[in-house]
């Protein structure tokens, strides 16, 4: 071998070694390129934070386009406005009538003047109509539950504003099913709305729902027709979505059958397909009910009157005691609704019997009631007025928690949450613009890139960047505590199975609750500031979180999981070598609906202060503000948009790589 | 089967072709208007049944087969519309159901056809007895007399018993033969079946095939049977279609298939067949020329299994007589053995692979 010839080898290999090593740490380099162009921008005043006298005034332009709306003569002289609070008046009558019926009597005139009309149902006969019903459709264990769920509520003076509550889910859910069933029909009926529709409606459910409530405020009034159109707005699109599946699928497989035996194209709908698709829609019923009373709850931040509104006000002057009764009754009530909906044993009796069962003892306490008041309104005397035990309770805890609680919550405010903070606040929007279109752009498309990129810009030209900043930092710090705690639950969940049989009900159980009452707790246990957000953020978001994972580990093929345990490889080694990489793409769709929920919760922790978005939306409900309100739901929604659309990129990415080999 | 002189086919099908792809929904209906085939390719088209005529006649079993991917089971679907063909003409009853509108071709769904699929394709919510009435349901029949004839349809089938179960509490048998009695609600002068036996196991297959002969036997319907199984094929059908990539190979009785093969693609898929259950003698016979009546006489429809050891026995050939007792021919060991043993087809090398159609 002459020198030269040497020479040339050793060039090549130190080349090879050099290339080797970038590519090694092409991640390195990577965020090395990444902290130069950051400090880079930093020192570009416009790059780092939007100018503030070129801020777009996207909230005064929304403000002025829904003003319009509201004042534009429909009709004789009335406004859209006018015309809207009256059906809005229109939307509540069932509400307040069932309330009437079923709670409070029927009343006429206010204060000392007011007298009763008309009695309401005994209080007993709903009692025993409610253990019936469940006995009949899921058994003597539902028939218990449901009777100590009744009593706690009469016995803590919960009763009238739960069974108000109920009075206004009776008119949101239908109304919901109706929208979301008629929507689902037309965008089946015309497929090519498909794209259209379920990409507004996707939106729609990011938006937090805090931020529909001002322009409906502005509709249709303060009260109980604002929380219901709230919730409808919130509870229907699922029913779109499994309207729309159940009659796809049914006409995957029927299509043909319908058309052989001659039905005409309605024949085919109505006795075929709908049919064929109420699995589908009984789910969409089923996560209609459940989301729309997780909503109903959120609906007393506009004045509507039951439960929620016990919560809020507790809340509100850090009544502990009395938040976390009214808590228990949300999330028993809440249970027993889930476990009634979950049942599918077989009816007790049949038809015929119910109907008379129901008569007698409705109509047995009512007649009564006259001579005994008591089975009219549930008397004063029977219920706990004071929560004094329960206050001491909480006091006892408090005291005993508070030195290592907040020991451990100053380690990680200065150690972990303060730094992180800083470090996302002193990121110009710039380079995170930019950050967005490189990974988009790598993992999709340049046109992906530049829209997500865009939203991204968008923020910053709203001026809420600062706000928008802390939105994310909350949810970040929550997505990964509740990762961190929900990937060994999820995991063990799959591997072992009688575990999984006990963690996997108990997170969608936890997962059926309002968002809200999992700030009480918090409260009474950390007090005020971030670390009870990121807490109670982290608990509503570790459900998904063990909820996921155990299923994209339990999706992987059977025969993938019996190589790893053929070739000899330990549990560990099965786990980290062949099911984790395996289940990579189930793992980043875990990750993007972990950071949705934990989006979904940074807004209600508004309630307990933040300086975020969501305590923004807040401020703009009690100034009225619409477009500010609804500007800001927005710049929550891009939030939710990019950081999921990043997510489902990459595993969509992933998943086209492995097909195509 | 012949067709009686005089009795028109109950299908007549005429240059039918069914073509996909690009902007095959405008293409001609004229067959001759068409582009040449040789074109489709770089146009971007697709021929899945490509130039098909025959006819079917009243009350006889007539079996399409082929390969998936033939254009077997496109080809039924365009019999009764479900599939609208692009060219050719399809005569029911004098009607062309290439170009009869929606409502007639609705009415002739609902009265004139019956259809089983594969898949059973039975409605999860309802139970047998409402399953097997949906088609009488479509007509508009009052509810009693349409179960009264759904009642007598589960007796029929044999599913006596069953009539409030659910089709998941089914096995798959069941599951079809509620099928069948679904499809013979509207007592249709029609049936269609559409691998109605492939996703059954082989036992169960031979018990519904056996119970469709039966079935058969007491209806005297216009079958068109689709199958990818020779052997099913045979024991059902009068006559048998063998498509490939689009066309009609060969059309035939079971004997005639297997004793002259059109292709080497019609003899790969008769070559395993049980000869001595499908031939008969009518199949083998020679013209009568010396058998002695000492040897016996055999029925011109007799399968050879049932006769073959006596003429082995006898080295002697036997006279064959039709349904009249009348001499028609006479079978020789000789012929008897080659139409057993045939010699083998020529190209043994060819393997199945090479003879399944490309599709794109």
């Amino acid at each position: 071998m002459t020198y030269g010839q040497t020479y040339t080898a050793y060039r090549d290999h130190t080349r090879d070694v050099y290339l080797r090593w970038i590519k090694g740490r092409g991640g390195l380099a990577a965020l090395l390129v990444a902290a130069i162009f950051v400090a880079a921008t930093r020192h570009v005043a416009p790059l780092m934070r939007w100018p503030s006298d070129l801020t777009i005034p996207f909230d005064g332009w929304l403000n002025g386009i829904l003003n319009s709306i509201a004042g534009l003569d429909s009709f004789g002289g009335l406004t859209v406005r006018d015309a809207t609070r009256a059906v809005g008046a229109v939307i509540a009558q069932p509400a307040e009538f069932l309330r009437a019926l079923l709670a409070t009597g029927f009343t006429r005139g206010f204060g000392e003047q007011q007298v009763m009309v008309f009695p309401s149902i005994s209080w007993l006969s709903l009692v025993l109509i409610i253990i019936i019903a469940c006995y009949r459709k899921g058994g003597a264990g539902l028939a218990a539950f449901a009777a100590m769920t009744c009593l706690y509520l009469l016995v803590f003076g919960l009763w009238a504003s739960t069974i108000t509550t109920l009075a206004q889910l009776a008119v949101a859910v239908p109304l919901s099913l109706l929208l979301g069933f008629s929507v689902g029909l037309l965008v089946f009926r015309f497929r090519s709305l498909e794209g259209v529709v379920f990409a507004v409606l996707n939106q729609m459910q990011t938006i937090p729902l805090f931020a529909y409530l001002v322009p409906i405020i502005m509709f249709f009034g303060i009260g109980t027709t604002a929380g219901i159109l709230a919730v409808v707005i919130f509870a229907a699109p699922p029913m779109v979505r499994a309207t729309v599946f159940g009659l796809a699928e049914a006409k995957a497989q029927y299509a043909e059958l319908a058309a052989a035996v001659g039905a005409t194209p309605a024949q085919a709908l109505w006795k075929i397909l709908l049919p064929a698709a109420q699995t589908s829609l009984r789910l969409g019923l089923n996560q209609v009910i459940m989301l729309a009373f997780a909503t109903v709850i959120l609906a007393a931040l506009v004045g509507a009157q039951g439960i929620g509104y016990e919560v809020l006000t507790a809340l509100q002057r850090l009544a502990i005691g009395r938040g976390l009764v009214a808590g228990l009754a949300i999330t028993l009530t809440a249970i027993l609704f889930d476990q009634f909906l979950q049942s599918k044993g077989s009816p007790r009796f049949s038809g015929r019997w119910i109907i008379g069962i129901a008569v007698v003892v409705t109509l047995i306490p009512w007649l009564l009631s006259s001579k005994f008041p008591q089975l009219d309104a549930y008397p004063r005397a029977w219920t706990l007025t004071t929560t004094r035990g329960i206050d001491d309770l909480v006091d006892f805890i408090i005291q005993i928690s508070y030195v290592p609680i907040s020991f451990v919550q100053s380690v990680l405010v200065v150690l972990v949450f303060s730094p992180l903070k800083a470090l996302l606040l002193g990121l110009p929007w710039f380079s995170v613009a930019a950050g967005v279109f490189v990974l988009s752009w790598k993992t999709a498309s340049l046109t992906r890139a530049f829209v997500l990129g865009g939203l991204v810009a968008l923020i910053a030209a709203t001026g809420f960047w600062d706000r928008a900043v802390l939105t994310f930092y909350l949810c970040f710090a929550g997505s990964i505590i509740a990762l961190l705690v929900g990937f060994p639950l999820g995991i063990l969940s799959a591997r072992k199975p009688k575990v999984g049989r006990f963690i996997l009900p108990l997170a969608d159980t936890f997962q059926t609750l309002p968002a809200f009452i999992y700030l009480i707790p918090v409260i009474m246990l950390f007090g005020s500031g971030d670390v009870p957000c990121i807490v109670a953020i982290a608990i509503f978001a570790a459900c998904p979180a063990i909820r996921y994972t155990a299923a994209a580990l339990l999706s992987l093929p059977t025969s993938l999981v019996e190589v790893g345990v053929q070739i000899g490889a330990t549990p560990w080694q099965r786990l980290t070598i062949i099911e984790l990489p395996a289940a990579l793409p189930g793992i980043l769709l875990t990750i993007a609906q972990v950071a949705l929920m934990a989006l979904a919760m940074v807004v209600v922790t508004a309630l307990i202060g933040t300086t975020d978005l969501g305590q923004l939306i807040l401020l703009s409900i009690s100034k009225a503000n619409s477009g500010q309100a609804l500007m800001a739901g927005i710049c929550v929604a891009i939030i939710g948009v990019v950081v999921d659309g990043l997510l489902t990129d990459k595993a969509n990415q992933i998943n086209a790589r492995r097909r195509s080999t | 089967m012949t067709r009686a002189p005089g009795t028109p086919p109950a299908f007549q099908i005429d240059r039918v072709w069914k073509i996909y792809g690009k902007g095959a929904d405008a293409l001609p209906r004229e067959p001759d208007q068409l582009p040449p085939i040789e074109s489709f390719p770089q146009i971007g088209l697709f021929g899945a049944v490509i130039d098909a005529t025959f006819a079917i006649n009243r009350g006889e079993t007539f079996v399409i087969m082929g390969l998936s991917g033939s254009g077997k089971s496109t080809i039924l679907r365009c019999l009764c519309g479900l599939i609208p063909a692009t060219a050719g003409s399809i005569l029911l009853d004098g009607q062309d159901i290439i170009r009869i509108s929606d409502e007639d071709l609705r009415y002739i769904r609902k009265f004139k056809v019956g259809m089983v699929f594969q898949n059973y394709a039975l409605l999860p919510h309802r139970n047998v007895v409402d399953n097997i009435a949906l088609p009488l349901e479509i007509q508009g029949e009052a509810e009693g007399r349409r179960k009264r004839r759904a009642l007598d349809l589960v007796e029929l089938v044999g599913l006596t018993g069953k009539e409030a179960s659910l089709p998941h509490q089914l096995s798959g048998g069941q599951q079809q033969r509620v099928g069948i009695a679904r499809s013979l609600a509207n007592d249709p002068e029609i049936w269609l079946l559409d691998e109605p036996f492939s996703a059954l196991d082989p036992l169960i297959r031979r018990e519904l095939q056996d119970e469709l002969l039966r079935l058969q036997r007491m209806m005297k319907k216009t079958v068109v049977f689709i199958t990818h199984d020779f052997d099913e094929a045979a024991r059902l059908g009068n006559r048998i279609a063998i498509m490939r990539a689009g066309r009609v190979v060969q059309i035939g009785t079971p004997e005639e298939l297997i004793l002259s093969p059109a292709s080497d693609y019609v003899g790969k898929f008769t070559e395993n067949v049980d000869r001595s259950q499908v031939l008969t003698a009518r199949a083998i016979m020679e013209p009568f020329k010396q058998a002695k009546s000492s040897a016996g006489e055999i029925s011109s429809t007799a399968p050879i299994a049932s006769f073959a050891r006596d003429i082995l026995k006898n080295r002697q050939p036997v006279a064959i007589v039709d349904d009249k007792r009348q001499i028609v021919g006479e079978v020789t060991p000789e012929a008897m053995l080659n139409a057993l043993l045939p010699s083998p087809i020529a190209t043994e090398s060819k393997s199945y692979v090479e003879l399944i159609p490309e599709v794109s």
